[in-house]
């Protein structure tokens, strides 16, 4: 493969902290194509503590299933020779390290503490301790700077103060951190973010670089009625990279794999060969955040599809829920690690309460036993539901994920720190993409569609999608030194389209009407439907058919437009299942009785597995 | 099919080899060829004292870098003349905001060699490699540090719970082996009876958080819930009743699941642990979800393609034979290889 050649083929690979997925793309007939797909569990801890051990292994699979070899004994092939073994290029994304562990010091517990935390929360950080450094909440207690001391945390986040406000407590705390880490060898030192009082940038920088690795982003709360995130988050973001995925066991060799590729990124390439006019250099990475790819993916899809109402993009992993919207030029996200389906559990159950793990459960099952099947699903995370109680379960957990990062997302960007729960909604957008283990291999499109339904909220008119080949993330990676090819297989290859949903927004009573559905085919015939509250309604409608619809809603009900009452007309797209109906009101309530409960999730879950709606 | 690779759940009899290292540089204390018993120190370092704070909101009357034995006068002073000593000897590391940070003395790590064996390697400054030959059983889930004990196995059968009467003063630094812990009162008993461990096949879900508190070291070998110990895992452990064990409740030092070894003599033959072994036709496996959680069977086929299960899913497996007769599939993710 010269430089002048077009990519043929291309192995992407994406490193969970459960799962290793594989994809081969390959250009056929002048398109990039998603050819096959394999996944091994990875390979970190124990006496197998090497990604690329497990990425092997489902490299030696995927060889079995594309029927080509890549591998030559431990190495990956690369470039692609003649007689077709190996690919041209290879690139990795990864969720597989363990969160960035941080410490916050900060002035108050109820504003640059809690910022800082939310900051944390939404980035693929996790919060040791929290220091409250006002004198009121002085804690340099001896086990504190004991603990600090011994176990150095990735990164100390320094917060506290307005801007142009005080900055005494702020010099003071930076050299008591000072004092702890003087004697800190230079190979163990924290990385130090200061994100107060902008005022105090220098004189705390001064105190500290001497003993540790000093960076300065913008105040987490600049005024007291103002939050800024974004640049903390960018950091601890940009950390995480440098610092725990560069110390995956097995990196070197993801770094000389993903070399041939990153290079001809430095020169990047329209994929007829032609050298594109602005060549800057990009980071070439061995391995990106799996949230930076995906990240890319969505950011695309909204650019692509001219979406106004935006993308909304869902990823429940092992051990990370991650959600990132992007609409116009905006991009938002929320990394929430320790919450996930396998190594996460603990985090879900102790944010959620069993309770609320339950009530999303069709089937009676006692509280210990919950307990055990959730403890065994994490003591052996690489397993997979053969029992409709254990996928059921499976079900209720992601949508806990997902209700918990759904709600620190909305917190965070949309709806403000005092939000009534009644207004506690999810904004509308046009497309809902989901993504992770868990939710590729769950057997049934319907069963998947009513944890999304229920976890994410979706209001107003929105497609489901999920990322049914593990591969978004990858494409992200590729977008940066092929985006052609990105492009091409993401349009044709990428998606399992599970259909069009219509959710109005307010409260709704079973038996009331809800809405009036007028669905009018291409070759001019109708149907017209009364869909009362409470209910899910599925009518069928293939991927390649659209048909236009009519909703009217209730007075009370807003169907996205903004005002109740007001219907409106939308040409839709079919799917796997076809068209949605969701009027059981947003924010959804459940029955408090748990018998009415399973008996209501029964009906919802029927709907969309078996029964589809005929007028 | 590709044989899948698998780490070996237990084994009767194999070689072992357990890396021993140091948090921090320091020294080796045995040679290559040494022979350890477990609580022989093999590596030991300086460490750092501890860094303790002291608030004094009075004229203090020590400086950075200075040298305080226990007792000494921090400061005094105040309207109600009152003095504040030193809680431990140390260095003054500094003097912030009115509290005095002390770094105590250094202290010495101390390695110990955990298994009985041969030192067959040595990293220089920073551990040792010790091989030994015995039975090796990997837990699921465990918990509690390092101890070594006598094997009693107080259960008549796989399913027997461990029940707080079969725990008395006779088994004080014992490891006990149990079917199945659901009861408070046997950790209670356990820890005031100090024994050194207990192994169970599964333990109830509430008494984690205690194990976790609690003196004695748990390993669990199947699961949570009420999972019987698998048969040849209970017999294995039969077989050695009053042998000497040590165990680990605690992810061992590669980072891998917490076990136990009964270490046979050292020039006893053994075939080296491989790990992990290919999955194949004919190999004895543990299942290790619902509806077979805690069965034991033999695979009997590795299908080329992906099979769809009871409930739909299309996934990669194993034909296995239960121990009662039944032919499953079985998802490749919920299969352990027991020996």
């Amino acid at each position: 493969m010269s430089e002048s050649q077009p990519i043929e083929s291309i192995l992407a690979a994406d490193i969970g902290s459960t799962l290793t997925h594989v994809c081969l793309l390959e250009r056929v007939e002048g398109v990039y194509r998603f050819v096959a797909h394999a996944e091994m569990p990875t390979t970190l801890g124990g006496s197998e503590n090497d990604v690329t051990i497990g990425l092997r292994q489902a490299i030696q699979r995927l060889e079995q299933v594309a029927q080509r070899d890549l591998l030559a004994g431990e190495e990956l092939i690369i470039p692609e020779d003649e007689a077709g073994k190996g690919v041209d290029g290879f690139l990795a994304t990864s969720s597989a390290a363990p969160p960035l562990e941080c410490v916050l010091v900060g002035l108050t517990e109820d504003l640059s503490l809690e910022s800082a935390r939310r900051a944390c929360m939404a980035s693929q950080a996790s919060v040791a301790e929290a220091i409250p450094i006002g004198v009121r909440g002085r804690r340099w207690d001896s086990e504190t700077v004991s603990a600090l001391r011994e176990m150095p945390p990735d990164v100390v986040v320094l917060v506290g103060g307005i801007d142009a406000g005080p900055i005494v407590p702020l010099e003071s705390a930076a050299r008591i951190l000072a004092t702890i880490y003087q004697d800190v060898s230079a190979r163990d030192r924290s990385l130090c973010i200061f994100a107060g009082n902008q005022e105090a940038r220098r004189s705390v920088a001064s105190v500290l670089s001497p003993v540790l690795e000093v960076r300065v982003v913008d105040n987490v709360r600049p005024s007291v009625g103002t939050e800024s995130l974004g640049e903390l988050q960018r950091e601890l973001a940009e950390t995480y990279a440098r610092v725990k995925l560069a110390a995956l066991p097995g990196y070197r060799r993801l770094a000389r794999w993903s070399a041939p590729l990153a290079q001809r990124g430095l020169v990047p390439r329209e994929d007829n060969g032609a050298q594109r006019p602005s060549a800057a250099p990009l980071p070439s990475p061995a391995i990106l955040p799996t949230s930076e790819g995906l990240s890319a993916t969505l950011r695309f899809i909204a650019r692509r599809d001219g979406l106004t109402r935006g993308v909304l993009g869902a990823d429940v992993g092992g051990t990370t829920t991650y959600i990132g919207a992007a609409r116009s030029e905006i991009y938002q996200w929320a990394t929430n690690a320790s919450l996930g389906t396998s190594y996460g559990i603990d985090e879900v159950l102790e944010y959620s309460g069993l309770d609320n793990i339950e009530r999303w459960l069709p089937v009676a099952m006692g509280r210990e036993e919950i307990v055990s099947r959730l403890e065994n699903a994490r003591l052996r995370p690489y397993g997979v539901p053969q029992t409709m109680e254990d996928l059921l379960l499976t079900q209720a957990l992601i949508r806990q994920a997902l209700l918990l990062a759904m709600r620190r997302m909305r917190r965070q960007y949309w709806l403000p720190l005092d939000t009534r729960p009644e207004d506690d909604i999810t904004p509308g957008f046009d497309l809902i993409a989901v993504r992770g283990g868990a939710i590729a291999h769950t057997p049934q499109d319907g069963l998947i569609a009513l944890t999304i339904l229920d976890a994410v909220q979706p209001t107003g008119l929105t497609r489901l999608v999920i990322d049914w080949a593990s591969i978004w993330p990858q494409l992200g990676a590729l977008a940066r030194y092929a985006p052609l090819a990105a492009a091409q297989v993401l349009e044709r290859d990428s998606f399992r389209e599970l259909g069009t949903v219509v959710a109005p927004v307010g409260v709704t009573r079973e038996g009331e009407r809800a809405l009036d559905l007028d669905i009018v085919r291409p070759d001019g015939a109708s149907e017209r439907v009364e869909i009362p509250g409470g209910t899910i309604r599925r009518f069928p409608l293939a991927l390649s058919e659209s048909v236009t619809i009519e909703v009217r809603p209730a007075r009370h009900l807003d169907i996205g437009l903004g005002r109740k009452g007001v219907g409106g007309k939308a040409i839709v797209r079919g799917g796997n299942l076809g068209l949605i109906v969701d009027t059981r009101g947003r924010p959804l309530g459940l029955p408090q009785d748990k018998q009415l409960g399973r008996a209501k999730m029964q009906e919802w879950l029927g709907a969309l597995i078996h029964d589809a709606h005929s007028p | 099919m590709m044989p899948i690779a698998r780490e070996t759940r237990f084994a009767p009899r194999a070689q072992i080899v357990r890396r021993r290292l140091l948090p921090v540089p320091g020294r080796v204390c045995v040679h290559v060829g040494d022979r350890v018993h477990p609580r022989d120190v093999v590596a030991e370092a300086e460490v750092a004292g501890v860094l303790r704070v002291v608030d004094v909101a009075r004229a203090i009357r020590v400086a950075p870098g200075a040298s305080v034995t226990r007792g000494t006068a921090l400061a005094s002073g105040g309207l109600i003349p009152r003095r504040v000593y030193a809680p431990c000897a140390g260095t003054i590391q500094g003097i912030e905001e009115g509290c005095v940070f002390i770094r105590e003395e250094p202290r010495t790590l101390s390695l110990t060699a955990y298994v009985p064996g041969e030192v067959v390697e040595t990293y220089p400054h920073r551990g040792v490699a010790i091989q030994a030959t015995g039975a090796l059983i990997r837990g699921a889930w465990g918990s509690g540090g390092e101890h070594e004990g006598w094997l009693v196995v107080a259960a008549q059968s796989p399913a027997d719970a461990l029940s707080w009467e079969r725990v008395s003063l006779r088994h004080r630094g014992a490891i006990l082996v149990g079917g199945m812990l659901d009861d408070p009162r046997t950790l209670c008993r356990a820890s005031q009876f100090r024994l050194s461990g207990i192994v169970v096949g599964s333990l109830h879900p509430r008494l984690r958080e205690a194990c976790e508190q609690s003196w004695p070291a748990v390993i669990v070998t199947e699961g949570m819930g009420s999972i019987p110990m698998a048969e040849p895992l209970f017999d294995l452990l039969r077989s050695l009743h009053g042998s000497a064990a040590v165990l680990s409740g605690a992810p061992a030092d590669n980072g891998g699941p917490p076990e136990l070894i009964v270490p046979f003599s050292l020039d006893d033959e053994a075939a080296p642990m491989v790990a992990p072994r290919p999955l194949a036709v004919g190999v004895r496996v543990r299942l290790t979800r619902e509806p077979y959680l805690g069965a034991v069977g033999q695979i009997v086929g590795l299908p080329e393609s992906p099979q769809q299960t009871a409930i739909g899913t299309q996934t990669e497996g194993a034909q296995v034979r239960l121990s009662d007769g039944r032919k499953v599939f079985v998802p490749l993710g919920n299969l352990e290889l027991i020996e």
